[in-house]
């Protein structure tokens, strides 16, 4: 199901034919809805509650193999191949159970849904690092001006690069994004693991090299706090160790 | 490290995505599970499968019945609606 015609507000009204409501809810061609797009959207999800769930219990670190993916996800707006958001259902699971989550998107794309999700929320910080979307997906969100609203002002951080931006460069951002992390008190850190910075990505967004990833590992895992790693977009295996 | 997934995300199975006004093979292929899946258990990942919490713990990140027409069979009243 792709639809023709779509809403320019959310406080348009609603209405009730499917194909119309598929209108409302999506942002955009990239997320055609098929026979099963639920399940795996939801299993995808619940894939993420548990990976929190254990990080809850104690365990260092996790890796949860979402997919269908979450971070072009929006309360009512899907988008980009993304249905439910993972990382924010996973963020509201561990504020649920007392902690002080952040989300830090390493995706080649912005996290528009995540950032959208949480936008004038002060109790879940999200930062993201992706190529500057002034010409690239998802164009309306991104940018480093979009700081947060309201309560959430201050605690949406968006760190842009330019396009075939290498390994160096990406360390210095992510170090940036961490004392962002540490300075607002963040307990336990929930990563949106996107795979397509890679260099040999089709999409040719940034140039993160197999060992640049180690080092984003390793950056990650110095940071010391307990981290839920999910999947978001890429089609690689080798990096992810 | 231990690592989940759950065999129903199989399920979905997308052939093609617009852009630029025309049809493209979807890249969110069945394939990146395979590939994923292996990857994490050869970087030494164990994999175990969630249980089941119904809508609750996706509620806070939900508005409206966003996910009704995504599936016909789900239960009218099942919680989609505007928070
Ligand atoms: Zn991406």
């Amino acid at each position: 199901m792709i639809p023709n015609v779509h809403s320019d507000r959310r406080t348009a009204s609603y209405p009730r034919s499917a194909i119309d409501q598929a209108g409302f809810h999506q942002a955009d061609t990239a997320c055609p809805i098929a026979a099963h797009i639920f399940e795996s959207a939801y299993w995808s999800a619940h894939s993420a509650v548990k990976g929190a769930d254990l990080l809850h219990a104690g365990e260092q670190a996790l890796y949860v193999l979402s997919r269908s993916p979450g971070h072009h996800a929006f309360a009512d707006l899907a988008g980009g191949f993304c249905f439910f958001n993972n990382t924010g259902i996973a963020a509201e699971r561990l504020l649920a159970a007392g902690h002080r989550p952040a989300i830090l998107d390493v995706d080649l794309h912005h996290g528009n849904g995540t950032q959208g999700i949480f936008y004038e929320r002060s109790d879940v910080l999200t930062v993201s690092i992706h190529v500057d979307p002034i010409r690239f997906y998802p164009f309306y969100w991104g940018h480093a001006q979009e700081r947060g609203e309201g309560a959430g002002l201050g605690y949406n951080l968006n760190l842009p690069l330019p396009r075939g931006t290498g390994d160096d460069d990406y360390l210095k951002t992510i170090k940036t994004a961490f004392a962002h992390i540490r300075a607002l008190g963040t307990d336990v850190l929930v990563i949106a693991l996107g795979l397509d910075p890679f260099e040999k990505d089709p999409l040719k967004g940034l140039a993160v090299t197999t060992p640049g990833f180690a080092r984003i590992g390793e950056a990650i895992a110095k940071f010391g706090l307990p981290t839920l790693l999910v999947q978001e977009g890429g089609y690689l295996s080798e990096e992810l160790g | 490290m231990k690592a989940i997934f759950d065999d129903r995300q199989w399920k979905h199975d997308p052939k093609h995505f617009m852009a630029n006004g025309t049809v493209y093979p979807n890249p969110e292929q069945l394939q990146r599970i395979e590939v994923l899946h292996s990857g994490a258990e050869a970087a030494g990942c164990s994999f175990q499968a969630p249980a089941d919490h119904g809508m609750g713990p996706s509620r806070p990140c939900i508005r409206r019945n966003i996910s009704s027409f995504w599936k016909p069979s789900i239960p009218t009243g099942a919680g989609l609606r505007m928070r």
